[in-house]
């Protein structure tokens, strides 16, 4: 964490109500139902009128829950499939560019997916990846080869993490690049007067300087895998294969459709975990592998 | 001190007049608002239920009807829950007979309208009332009776290969054969929505396991597993339809909507339907010939079947009034103005299966056939997903999507049901 | 960070830089397909669509756009979205921007311990509180309104703006506001005049980026808002997209004409947004 100086110019307690509006707003909103949503997991609580406080079936209940486990299964699949199609396409794609001069265009051309609205990426891709008259199956079919039902078992994951991947490389991209560019470029300079090559150059000298960033870039890519509702939503509609049901989905299937608060309640909690234990890990192994990165 | 007070008291009451602002705005100008909410509906039934509103708002001065069907396919599931929690819940709302008005009636979000029910029982079908009544009280004005499985067939493809409407399974999966052999997709489905696919197979299972048995089963008695040796023959009948490729490839994936383009083109030659796909090809006969040629069967009879082989699934949709409502005696009047005979036979001019007596149109092919098939036989049998529990229907479907598309085998599917289910059965 | 790196050279040269300079045209050539593609198709009638979905249509058809702005009534739905984003981001740049003036220039008791609660925020994902949120909003009646939506937006882009502005100030000498204070200007007058004004540009890219999300946010307005009258235009689209009237070639249109607009502030604002995603990464 990267704090500068702190410039302090007036002290008195009651200064506390400039900053009052933002925390109201902020323990309301999210706190105080994050609170709620804790001891809804230990209820029985259904269709809104049932209500039994202390019960810890739900938890007992999600251990053994066969869409739960294939949830998040397939979460923990869409991280590992989005860690290369969103980052590694993102690094790979800022090592190059860093590396040509006029390249504003090409930046701002592969951002540029990143600020449609999730429906329009979703309802495009959902007709990219048609069996009938979509785009892929077109092109397959002109080259000779069979129609594929891109969305269904085995390829949904994949299909959906291209997706992703399409959508965010652009992000992950320009925050390597922002990376790359404070590398003075005479550490560039005189590595390729050594004669460096220039997968050495990447590998030896870029890449290790901006380790911070790819930590970072993990760390976003991990729990943003648990946040990822919308493409699966629109992409996938009511999936009924199960074959890219992801956490996000199923706890507004089984909170908004079946009514169940005090089970969604008992997976977002789970839910929540499993996001807190991964930045703990992520945490940990920036520690041990990255140490405390000074600025250059 | 004093700005800075001063400065929090603005943004607050920047924020709430803002707030005032909106909620003024949201409401209606008139006094009283009567909202409906229902799913999805063709432009023709929407021009009736407009005439509707204008007739009711003109009858009744100071009166705004607001129509609601912005939840599309979603309705069912997420769409009505989530209105019916709001602040602005329909006062009618529109329903699909069974197990889901009951719950509504228990959860209190269902007027007892047995006062009215018992002013208008001499103009409707008595049928029309199963899946309407509960403990004696009625909580919903049928308006329709739909068959939601026959089998809708192309006839310029059969006839262009000399096809004859199947009476025995092996007859039709010998059909599907010669059709797949001409380059056509035999039966097509949209079912990424789940529940065509799920209505579809779901009748092989009562066809099969026995109408009483099969009720237990998804009424989660006890004693009762998904997973028995009658559940596995009938699934194995969809498994197989998946296997020999008589089923479009991209089935699950396919949305409910766009998958009737596919049946236009003449690419496939089957679509299991309910009757509210009369509206699609009836109504478009003078407009677009080419919807016109299409005619529907009764799945076939399966070899060693323990159930009504003449059976049929369907069930009676309809409106109900909420319990919550402000405005009673006026959700009251709107449903009898909806169920008068004036408005029934226009819907049924345009293929809605009105329950009102002396509305179809008996001069009609279609009309008469789909009566017959509701007269001929004594057992319907209820779609999963409004019959029973709606977390049983979605597992059991979810089990149909992945036998169909061979992802699993039917033990292994109705094993998972039965895990999925476990919960549910205490 | 500001330094200029033209004085020495880091671009490759010669046939290497040729070769990763085609590398990348193809490479945004497959980027930039979809796009195309769905500009492309939504100009062609729907029969002719359907025949050869690849083909380079001989003659375009208009009649699309104009048939999908009416049946998905993008104007109306236009205006909801654009009173949800304008009130949130008023709300976020408000509050935020106060928040971060406190936590970086005064000193008060809780100080640091409220600036910390809102780190919660950062790493805490919607669906966490997803569930009291929404028995929260229907006890209190909240539920299916413009604010059910508005809120969440709203407190959900606060934790990333606080930080932003606070990070913005931090790294500032707060030499001018020591002087007003001498000479006898309150906080309040020294936050609203000198204080906000320097911090602009970053306040520029908080709006830019907050006006992004709240535009394009799905899930909420998705679980909480079912009345047609309250729909943005995100889930009034998906509607849209499932019903059987809306053609393949009219949804591409209506696609169309969402996301033209937006390649045309993203083109204009580039700057600011893709300032406002690296600002956030480097100072984490």
């Amino acid at each position: 964490m990267f704090y500068g100086v702190i410039n302090m110019i007036a002290k008195k307690n009651s200064y506390i109500l400039f900053a009052l509006p933002a925390v109201l707003l902020f323990l309301i909103i999210v706190v105080i139902p994050l609170l709620f949503t804790v001891v809804f997991s230990f209820t029985e609580w259904r269709r809104f009128n049932i209500i039994k406080f202390g019960t810890f079936e739900h938890y007992i209940r999600s251990l053994s829950d066969p869409v739960l486990g294939k949830a998040f299964i397939h979460n923990f699949l869409y991280i590992l499939f989005t860690i290369f199609l969103e980052s590694g396409t993102g690094l790979l794609l800022a090592g190059i560019v860093i590396h040509l001069k006029r390249s504003i265009i090409y930046r701002s051309l592969f951002f540029s997916p990143i600020i449609l609205p999730s429906i329009v990426v979703g309802v495009l891709w959902r007709q990219i990846y048609a069996y009938h008259a979509g785009l892929l199956n077109s092109i397959l079919t002109g080259l000779g080869g069979k129609d594929i039902d891109w969305l269904s078992y085995p390829f949904t994951m994949i299909s959906v993490s291209i997706v992703s991947g399409w959508l965010f490389a652009g992000f992950f991209m320009t925050i390597f690049y922002a990376g790359l560019a404070r590398i003075p470029d005479s550490i560039i300079e005189s590595a390729k007067l050594d004669g460096a090559s220039a997968s050495g150059i990447f590998l030896k000298i870029e890449l290790p300087l901006i380790k911070n960033l790819i930590m970072l870039a993990l760390l976003i890519v991990t729990t943003g895998g648990f946040k990822g509702f919308d493409l699966f939503q629109i992409l996938l509609r009511r999936d009924p294969l199960e074959s890219g049901i992801v956490l996000p989905v199923f706890l507004v299937r089984t909170f908004f459709e079946n009514q169940d608060i005090g089970y969604g309640s008992a997976v977002s909690m789970l839910l929540t975990l499993v996001v807190i234990a991964i930045i703990i890990v992520i945490n940990f192994i920036n520690k041990i592998f990255v140490g405390r990165v000074e600025e250059f | 001190m004093k700005r800075v007070f001063l400065l929090f008291l603005c943004t607050i009451l920047l924020v709430f007049s803002a707030g005032i602002l909106f909620a003024a705005g949201s409401q209606e100008n008139a006094k009283v608002t009567l909202r409906i909410a229902s799913s999805s509906d063709g432009p023709d039934a929407i021009n009736i239920y407009d005439s509707m509103m204008a007739e009711f708002e003109k009858n009744n001065p100071g009166v705004t009807v607001t129509w609601d069907r912005s939840s599309g396919d979603d309705y069912q599931f997420q769409g009505l829950p989530s209105l019916l929690a709001s602040d602005t819940p329909p006062d009618v709302y529109f329903e699909w007979g069974g197990n889901r008005v009951k719950n509504h009636a228990e959860d209190g979000e269902a007027l007892d309208i047995t006062a009215l029910a018992d002013e208008i029982r001499p103009t409707l079908e008595s049928s029309a009332w199963s899946g309407a009544v509960f403990n004696g009280k009625t909580y919903m004005i049928p308006t329709n009776q739909d068959v939601t499985i026959m089998m809708w067939y192309n006839k310029d493809i059969f006839s262009k290969l000399g096809l004859t409407v199947p009476g025995t399974w092996d007859e039709f999966l010998n059909l599907c054969a010669r059709i797949k052999g001409a380059g056509i997709t035999p039966i097509l489905m949209g079912n990424s929505d789940a529940w065509v696919a799920g209505n579809f197979a779901g009748l092989f299972l009562s066809r099969v396991a026995g109408d009483k048995e099969t009720d237990d089963v998804l009424s989660l008695k006890k004693g009762t597993r998904f997973n028995n040796p009658a559940f596995v023959k009938a699934m194995q009948y969809a498994a197989d339809l998946g296997k020999k490729g008589y089923i479009n490839r991209d089935v699950n994936t396919l949305g409910y909507d766009p998958s009737f383009a596919r049946l236009f083109d003449n690419s496939s030659a089957m679509y299991p339907l309910g009757t509210w796909f009369v509206t699609e090809v009836v109504p478009e006969n003078a407009k677009d010939p080419s919807k016109a040629h299409f005619d529907f069967f009764n799945l076939p009879v399966f070899p060693g079947g323990k159930g009504d082989q003449t059976s049929y699934m369907g069930l009676n949709t309809g409106f109900v009034a909420n319990a919550k409502t402000k405005h009673k005696d006026l959700a009251v009047k709107f449903l009898k103005l909806m169920i008068s005979k004036d408005y029934q036979v226009k819907f049924a001019k345009i293929g809605n299966f009105s329950s009102v007596k002396g509305t179809l149109d008996e001069s009609s092919a279609y009309i008469r056939k789909v009566q017959n098939l509701m007269n001929s036989t004594k057992t319907v049998v209820l779609p999963p997903d409004t019959g029973y529990s709606v977390e049983m229907a979605e597992s059991l479907y979810s089990a149909i999507a992945q036998i169909l598309a061979n992802d699993k085998t039917p033990e292994a599917a109705l094993k998972a049901v039965d895990q999925k289910v476990k919960h549910l059965r205490k | 960070m500001n330094k200029k790196h033209k004085s020495y050279n880091r671009e490759f040269t010669g046939v290497f830089g040729k070769a990763l300079r085609i590398f990348l045209v193809l490479a945004l050539m497959v980027y930039l397909l979809p796009i195309l593609w769905m500009y492309v198709s939504s100009a062609r009638t729907n029969a002719d669509f359907i025949n050869a979905p690849l083909k380079i249509p001989s003659r375009l058809y208009f009649g699309n756009y104009v048939k999908a702005f009416k049946m998905a009534k993008i104007g109306y739905h236009f205006i909801i979205s654009t009173i949800i984003t304008t009130v949130s981001v008023l709300i976020i740049v408000t509050f935020s921007s106060m928040a971060a003036f406190s936590f970086s220039r005064l000193r008060y008791k809780g100080r640091d311990f409220l600036y910390s609660l809102f780190f919660l925020g950062l790493i805490l994902p919607t669906q966490s509180f997803l569930v009291g949120m929404f028995v929260m909003f229907r006890v209190t009646h909240i539920l299916n309104t413009l604010w059910s939506v508005i809120l969440p937006v709203s407190a959900i882009g606060l934790p990333i703006a606080i930080l932003l502005i606070k990070a913005f100030f931090d790294s500032l000498p707060s030499s001018l506001e020591e002087s007003a204070l001498i000479e006898g200007a309150n906080v309040f007058q020294i936050f609203w005049f000198i204080s906000l004004p320097i911090a602009n540009a970053i306040i520029a890219t908080v709006i830019v980026f907050d006006t992004i999300n709240a535009w394009n946010e799905f899930m909420l307005p998705f679980v909480m808002i079912q009345s047609e009258r309250f729909k943005p235009l995100t889930t009034s689209l998906y509607v849209f997209s499932t019903k059987h009237s809306a053609k393949l070639t009219l949804k591409l249109a209506a696609l169309t004409i969402i996301a033209t607009p937006m390649f045309i502030v993203y083109f204009i604002f580039q700057n600011q947004i893709q300032k406002g995603i690296t600002a956030g990464a480097l100072k984490d």
